[in-house]
């Protein structure tokens, strides 16, 4: 909420969720996060991908939960009570980012963001850019491609099979 | 002036609708008729359909489809007042007549009538009754507004509901039209009124118009009557809840009066609940007809085609299923009365020659057994020869030369469901393309049913579908494997037995359980989700049955039995075959229910392999 005073010099504005995930800080356009909830009891489904953690029940609906650590390929983490699952749509099916914490929500103007470097670990096509805050760095998810190209994998691995 | 007169969608889709109803009842009324040309009551009732289509096009403006109906309509009209006979070319210029009704509707509903070009169908329409008899008196209603205006004071037509503007029939208006028309003016007026009323249709409802036709429902008001009935009886009993709340607040000391004031409420509520969820479904329920009456007309067109003599007999059409399972079960059954048409039943000739009747026979029928639905389609035609299908599965590698030895006549015929497999020597533009009946068991497997073949050579062929009542509940036998529960569908369950370790017996590409004298495959879920071993071998097996196939399916305890709303999974797991979908259990988690036709499947994969592997 302290950006809000650039909001008329900046041009168009960017509303993000800044989450965790292990060292790294994340942002998502608000608009894309459907709600923000608690880990819960999750269900494994098997042969299933091996970044989807499992189901849930979200108000009657079975949503599948990807864990971004494992996405990414870091090492898992026991979920603990800063873990939550950011609810989101992405083509069309509605799932879980499972993330370590929720930090706050931003707004930026858009010309804080540039374009991704090469980073270490995340880097890819899946990040949109990076906003540098006055000492941080926040990096902005796309999660159209990120799971776009969980897909092709599974289906690499599932042809290699 | 097709579309200058601005059009309610909703008055639109009504038209749809009952147009779409009157077409489809009107392609079987048509192959009876051909039947028993003299049945004045088919007659009529197909009279009727084409009058009301072409009553409401007028009133809509459809003019292609006034002018197509009013000419099918002549025939019929001739027909009923005997100046007419039935031909086979009359019954095909009017079944074109339909088609070409059914295309203009369809158009309707993807934006809008295109051009036609009637011009050949409307000369055949006249054509083919032969010499005319005499000239034909009736005015052509394109010229005559098709609206009573007398019965409709403009300045009421607000308060008048669609169903309500009474389309008159043209002969009962036409004299009045000979004289001068007083009210010509009033029906210009009353159609600015109209435009003024309704709501031009914009893009965006057009679009909404086109999916609605899926979802809509008849309903018997019966049903729905019982439904509110039994709301009424929930909000009751919400109010007691609110009540025992509030005793609770304020006379804490009295505890054990209010207990049994919740244990009685609880108990009603459990039973409203139940009520409340099978008269839901049955509200969803529609009798088969709605996909059988397609059929007469199939059967006829196919088998002239093919120059072949069908009696189709249609039994249980009254047999009502979910409007889901209706939908989806329409293509399967096409597929496989077109396969018994092509390939099930000989020509008249070879029929003769083999001492059977010329005319084959089909046999639909559905009736319902227990919570399942069974349709069964079946042909006194030639049978399916199981050596010829089991050359055919060792040529396509689908089973080793030596393993199809071992398989019993069921295993065999089972290998026509495989993907690719297709045993037709010469492919027809019908069916033999071998994309067939693997399309059938995988439509039936997301309808949680199954098929089922049966044949013999010479006497012909069975299939039989089955089909839970409804996609939305299913009793499950809960299960436990190592920390994970599964249900699996009540009905696949046969039996569950205890086993000891020297019941298991390790053979080539898998294991065996012999229980009670009998052998049977034994499936380790571990495996097929290959994941490490998870049970031991004292246990319980799971005897699953499909059809005529047993097998055993190994867990680590029972949890018992439970009736569960089946919700489908993620787009994100539609590869994982063994899996029906997932249900919610009391606690709120997440339950996976398993599906028994794709384990099955999946082990028969992995035995295959194993198969190949040993012969390479």
């Amino acid at each position: 909420m302290s950006a809000t005073a650039t909001a008329s010099s900046g041009g168009e504005i960017l509303q993000l969720v800044s989450f965790h995930v292990d060292e790294e800080e994340f942002g998502l356009e608000i608009l894309r996060v459907q709600e923000i909830i608690r880990i819960q009891p999750l269900t494994r489904v098997p042969a299933s991908p091996a970044f989807v953690e499992g189901v849930i029940n979200l108000r009657g609906r079975i949503i599948p939960v990807v864990s971004l650590r494992q996405r990414f390929g870091l090492a898992p983490r026991e979920p603990d009570k800063l873990t939550r699952i950011i609810v989101t749509e992405v083509s069309g099916t509605v799932l879980g980012f499972m993330v370590d914490a929720v930090s706050e929500v931003l707004r930026l103007p858009m010309s804080t963001v540039e374009p991704p470097p090469r980073l270490g670990r995340v880097e890819r096509e899946y990040v949109r850019g990076v906003a540098n805050l006055d000492n941080r760095l926040l990096i902005l998810l796309d999660i159209d491609r990120l799971m776009s190209e969980a897909e092709e994998e599974v289906c690499i691995e599932t042809t290699q099979a | 002036m097709n579309n200058e007169m601005a059009q309610d969608p909703v008055l639109i889709e009504e038209f749809l609708v009952e147009s779409e109803e009157l077409l489809e009842r009107m392609d079987q009324d048509m192959v009876l008729l051909e039947e028993n040309p003299q049945d004045a009551e088919i007659l009529n009732r197909i009279f009727r359909a084409l009058h009301t289509i072409k009553g409401t096009s007028g009133f809509l403006g459809f003019d292609p489809l006034v002018r197509l109906s009013h000419q099918a309509e002549e025939i019929l009209n001739n027909l009923r007042r005997g100046e007419l006979r039935l031909t086979t070319r009359i019954t095909d210029s009017l079944l074109q007549s339909r088609d070409q009704l059914g295309i203009m509707l369809r158009d309707l509903r993807h934006g809008g009538l295109q051009n036609y070009s009637l011009d050949d169908l409307l000369a055949e329409l006249v054509e083919a009754q032969g010499p005319p008899v005499r000239e034909s008196s009736v005015p052509t209603l394109s010229s005559v507004p098709p609206l009573d205006v007398a019965a409709l004071p403009s300045s009421k037509l607000e308060d008048v509901a669609p169903q309500q503007i009474r389309i008159v029939e043209a002969e009962a208006v036409a004299p009045t039209f000979a004289a001068p028309l007083p009210h010509m003016e009033a029906v210009a007026e009353i159609r600015t009124e109209v435009a003024k009323v309704v709501q031009p249709p914009s893009n965006e409802s057009g679009n909404k118009t086109a999916d609605s036709q899926a979802q809509t429902l008849r309903v018997d008001v019966g049903k729905l009557d019982e439904l509110v009935n039994l709301i009424g009886e929930l909000v009751l009993e919400r109010n007691r809840l609110a009540q025992i709340s509030r005793d609770l607040t304020s006379q804490p000391d009295d505890l054990r009066a209010i207990a049994e004031a919740l244990n009685l409420s609880a108990a009603r509520l459990s039973f409203i609940t139940d009520e409340l969820q099978t008269t839901g479904l049955k509200t969803r329920m529609v009798p088969i007809e709605t996909v059988f009456r397609r059929f007469p007309r199939l059967v006829r067109d196919v088998a002239h085609g093919l120059g072949k003599e069908v009696e189709l007999i249609v039994r249980g059409e009254d047999t009502e299923l979910d409007k889901t399972m209706v939908e989806l079960v329409g293509d399967p059954l096409v597929h496989l009365i077109r396969n018994s048409l092509d390939h099930g039943l000989e020509m008249p000739e070879l029929r003769a020659s083999k001492g059977k009747r010329r005319e084959g026979t089909i046999r639909l029928e559905a009736q319902q057994e227990g919570d399942q639905i069974v349709i069964s389609i079946k042909d006194d035609g030639a049978g399916i020869d199981p050596e010829r299908i089991a050359r055919k599965a060792v040529e396509r590698g689908l089973v080793t030369p030596e393993r199809v030895q071992l398989l019993n006549r069921a295993e065999i015929l089972d290998f026509i469901f495989l993907p690719g497999f297709s045993t037709a020597e010469k492919t027809s533009n019908l069916s033999g393309r071998g994309v067939g009946m693997d399309v059938v068991r995988s439509n039936l497997k997301k309808m949680n049913g199954s098929v089922q073949l049966e044949s013999e050579v010479g006497a012909g062929t069975t299939v039989l579908l089955r089909l839970p009542l409804t996609l939305a509940i299913l009793p499950v036998l809960l299960v436990r494997v190592r920390e994970d529960v599964y249900g699996i569908p009540l009905r696949s369950v046969i039996e569950t037995a205890r086993i000891q370790p020297h019941e298991v017996h390790r053979v080539e590409g898998g294991e065996l359980l012999h229980l009670r004298g009998r052998t049977l495959p034994l499936l380790r879920l571990g495996r097929i989700f290959q994941q490490t071993e998870t049970v031991d071998n004292d246990a319980r097996a799971v005897i699953l049955g499909l059809g005529e196939r047993r097998v055993a399916l190994l867990v680590d305890q029972l949890l018992g039995q439970e009736s569960t709303v089946i919700k489908p999974l993620s787009a994100l797991f539609h590869d994982i075959a063994c899996l029906a979908g997932a249900t919610i259990s009391g606690d709120g988690r997440v339950r996976l229910v398993l599906d028994p036709a794709g384990i099955l499947a999946t082990a028969d994969a992995a035995v295959r392999l194993a198969a190949q592997g040993a012969s390479a």
